[in-house]
């Protein structure tokens, strides 16, 4: 079996049109090969992956890579074999809309206290906090963490591709 | 960006008495008998005890690598914050590693013993192992953790043991295989020396990509 050494990201079909419409083209032809690649796998920069079509990869990226959905890692005229960021359970805490503004900045920073003493990543989106749980369970552990804060918000579950916030991963400082 | 070159990381962590230092006294040996060069960083606590025995063991006595290719950190607070949160100490040692042994193949780091929710900072490490042991209970991989669920290799240690602590591995093969999928488990025995060559053949697979000796892709 052949494997195929890469050791840079050539583009992202999302944000790259080019390579959008190489993209499609190609995946009119039956020539589109995914590889699946988790948050944690995400940061790494050298690891050995198989693409659903069996191609065996090993990257070595350059240090401070970082792999999103869409990035290109292989292009020929014959195969083009794109990242596919795998999904994971997030828990999603929407803060209510009619938080007095005299207690606006205690409930924010207090909730952001308790996330991070729980080391989790986050990412936010309006009144949204997203973070990402390992188990079921965890939708239960944060609704005791933030039982203080019952009135002024709502614990949810949803599977999503979650990428922190830029600068608020679990191992940046 | 450093003049050297990056040499390839694995992290091993696991829960205290485990196993780690005996798992890796008896991996290095198999991998500089294939080639391959290695550096340990070994963090602590408080002590460097893991880290004066590999030292001695490895080095001193066996005469397979220099003593100063066997770091010891002494992290004080909770191991996992030294190899996850902050890993800069390490980071550090791992850099003067390479900048000093720039011909090694490959650096093992060994966590202070912790709890089952220890993880490497992909920062620091490109493979994580991470090993329980059997008397813990076969109920052990079923419970999960993340260090069960998302490192790369799985580590069953202490098989021989099994009979005496009433742990069934039939269980824990099953649940290890529920839990984590399609992600490779092994059963070891560090004194007996079961499941090492399986081990090393994971690391020189996964991490190495099977280069040859002293050829580093």
């Amino acid at each position: 079996m052949t494997l195929f050494q890469i050791d840079k990201i050539i583009g992202n079909i999302n944000f790259d049109k080019n390579l959008r419409s190489k993209f499609e083209d190609m995946s009119k032809n039956d020539r589109v090969e995914n590889v699946n690649i988790s948050r944690l796998e995400s940061e790494r920069i050298r690891m050995r992956k198989v693409s659903d079509r069996g191609t065996e990869l090993v990257l070595t990226l350059s240090p401070g890579s970082h792999l999103i959905d869409g990035d290109v890692v292989f292009l020929t005229d014959e195969k083009i074999i794109v990242v596919r960021r795998t999904v994971e359970e997030v828990l999603v805490i929407s803060l209510h809309k009619d938080i007095p503004n005299d207690r606006i900045l205690e409930v924010a920073i207090k909730i952001g206290h308790k996330i991070g003493n729980m080391h989790r990543p986050i990412k936010i989106l309006g009144e949204q906090i997203f973070l990402p749980i390992q188990s079921n369970s965890e939708l239960e552990v944060f609704e005791k963490v933030l039982f203080s804060f019952r009135n002024n918000l709502d614990i949810s579950k949803d599977t999503i591709i979650f990428e922190p916030d830029e600068g608020y991963n679990i191992h940046e400082h | 960006m450093p003049l050297y070159k990056r040499i390839p990381r694995v992290g091993i962590g696991g829960p205290v008495g485990s196993g780690k230092t005996m798992l890796i006294e008896r991996i290095v040996p198999l991998l500089y008998d294939k080639g391959y060069r290695v550096g340990i960083i070994s963090n602590d606590v408080v002590s460097k005890e893991d880290a004066n025995r590999m030292r001695h063991n490895l080095a001193t006595k066996r005469g397979l690598l220099p003593e100063e290719l066997v770091i010891g950190i002494a992290t004080g607070g909770c191991p996992h914050t030294a190899v996850r949160e902050d890993p800069s100490m390490n980071l550090s040692a791992v850099e003067e590693m390479e900048s000093k042994h720039n011909y090694l193949d490959l650096i093992i780091i060994e966590s202070g013993g912790d709890n089952i929710t220890t993880t490497f900072s992909p920062a620091l490490a490109d493979y994580f192992i991470y090993l329980i042991d059997v008397s813990g209970g076969d109920k052990y991989p079923r419970k999960r953790g993340l260090g069960i669920e998302t490192c790369d290799l799985l580590v069953i240690n202490k098989i021989d043991i099994a009979p005496y602590v009433e742990a069934d591995l039939k269980i824990m093969e099953k649940d290890a295989k529920h839990v984590r999928g399609n992600r490779p488990f092994v059963f070891v025995n560090s004194k007996g020396g079961e499941g090492i060559n399986e081990v090393a053949s994971y690391i020189i697979r996964d991490v190495l990509f099977e280069a040859p000796k002293n050829i580093q892709i």
